[in-house]
């Protein structure tokens, strides 16, 4: 199963991806995180000490976090906001530590985090909007330090105001193959 | 020059926070004017944040990390900027970001975006200093740190660039980076992973665990 969440700043690109998913047999759950509220994380250490991988506060990440964690890959479909997510992607990427295992680990001669306990994370970033110079390359970088603090897998995609359908096949076949 | 420094994490005796402190110290010693604000309390009073922000020739933004870049509300505070351009008039603007992780290019994006930010909105970008291992602070003074005085030497470096209205390059803070061969930082996560798991042992046998 994908899990696909998407800011609708960002042009429906994510229901229109989850249309492409079904086209090629894989089999995607779809959030527009229009209506969703995932209040912001304080760093009161909750998460870490009193009660790893639970939020100290009750809203909309109580459903999105197990999502995420059984997904076998995530997307991201963001507007790009000066190279990086919109706010309301950026509230839900905040928490990504409850889905994720707090150890250390040690590779390529640098310290990262443990991952998703179990099975390797996929995390695919769509950023979509027009951008500045340099944006995207701001907004992909992102994405694969991302990726490589949790020992993930996936990569950032860039698409136009418009997120063509070319692109949004391009990007269902390499999510597909993960 | 008037300075607006600004806390940008949710906790106002954090490490973001104690940064901030010190950069207010470092400017007021050398006699520049400045405001200091946090920003999660300040985004409730828009008025008062962008009329703050108004005043201000120079904004220095200290933060936490946050899965490689600022926190949220950052991308408010960026954007609610950006729609009050009477508020904007070509500001120098500074970063701060600090995060657990030692490595720079791990908290580094927060400081493209500002850039980037900086760029789009009419203001002056002028560098920024990365610190990591902040979270082992938890607002503690740098001597807590295992490289606190190299950290400590250029903050100060920064701190005057900021004082003089210089641009601070990059190579100041990767010059304050703590590096150690792989088989450091192996012992290093060792060494966490078994405070990590004495704590999950104490919360499993009831036992208070130490914040």
């Amino acid at each position: 199963m994908v899990f696909i969440m998407a800011d609708e700043q960002a042009g429906g690109a994510g229901a229109k991806l989850r249309d492409r998913l079904a086209s090629k047999g894989v089999q995607a759950e779809y959030v527009s995180l229009e209506n969703v509220e995932v209040r912001p994380c304080r760093n009161c250490g909750y998460c870490s000490k009193k009660n790893p991988g639970h939020c100290a506060v009750r809203d909309d990440g109580d459903w999105i976090y197990p999502k995420i964690a059984a997904a076998d890959a995530v997307v991201v479909v963001t507007p790009v906001v000066f190279g990086g997510y919109s706010f309301k992607v950026k509230r839900v990427l905040d928490k990504l530590g409850l889905v994720m295992d707090s150890h250390y680990a040690v590779r390529h001669g640098e310290l990262v985090k443990g991952g998703r306990p179990g099975r390797r994370f996929r995390l695919f970033a769509v950023g979509v909007g027009a951008l500045a110079d340099g944006e995207g390359e701001v907004f992909s970088t992102l994405a694969r330090e991302t990726i490589r603090i949790v020992q993930g897998l996936g990569g950032a995609f860039l698409a136009g105001p418009e997120a063509d359908g070319r692109l949004l096949d391009e990007i269902a076949s390499e999510v597909a193959k993960a | 020059m008037n300075a607006l420094i600004v806390n940008m994490s949710p906790r106002a005796k954090g490490t973001s926070a104690m940064l901030a402190g010190m950069c207010v110290s470092h400017l007021e010693r050398g006699g520049v004017p400045v405001e200091r604000l946090d920003l999660y309390p300040a985004l409730q009073d828009p008025a008062m944040l962008y009329a703050a922000v108004g005043r201000a020739d120079a904004l220095v933004l200290s933060g936490p990390c946050y899965i490689n870049t600022y926190p949220a509300e950052v991308t408010a505070f960026l954007q609610g900027m950006a729609a009050h351009p009477d508020a904007l008039h070509g500001q120098r603007l500074y970063g701060m970001i600090q995060g657990g992780m030692p490595t720079a290019h791990t908290h580094e994006s927060g400081l493209r975006q500002l850039e980037l930010f900086a760029r789009k909105c009419g203001l002056t970008y002028m560098g920024g200093f990365v610190m990591g291992m902040g979270a082992m602070l938890d607002g503690a003074p740098l001597d807590k740190l295992f490289n606190g005085k190299t950290v400590k030497r250029k903050l100060d470096a920064f701190f005057d660039h900021i004082q003089r209205g210089e641009p601070s390059p990059r190579q100041l803070y990767l010059d304050a980076q703590f590096k150690l061969p792989a088989i450091g930082w192996r012992l290093l996560a060792l060494a966490a992973n078994h405070s990590i798991n004495a704590q999950r042992r104490a919360l499993a046998a009831g036992k208070p665990v130490a914040q």
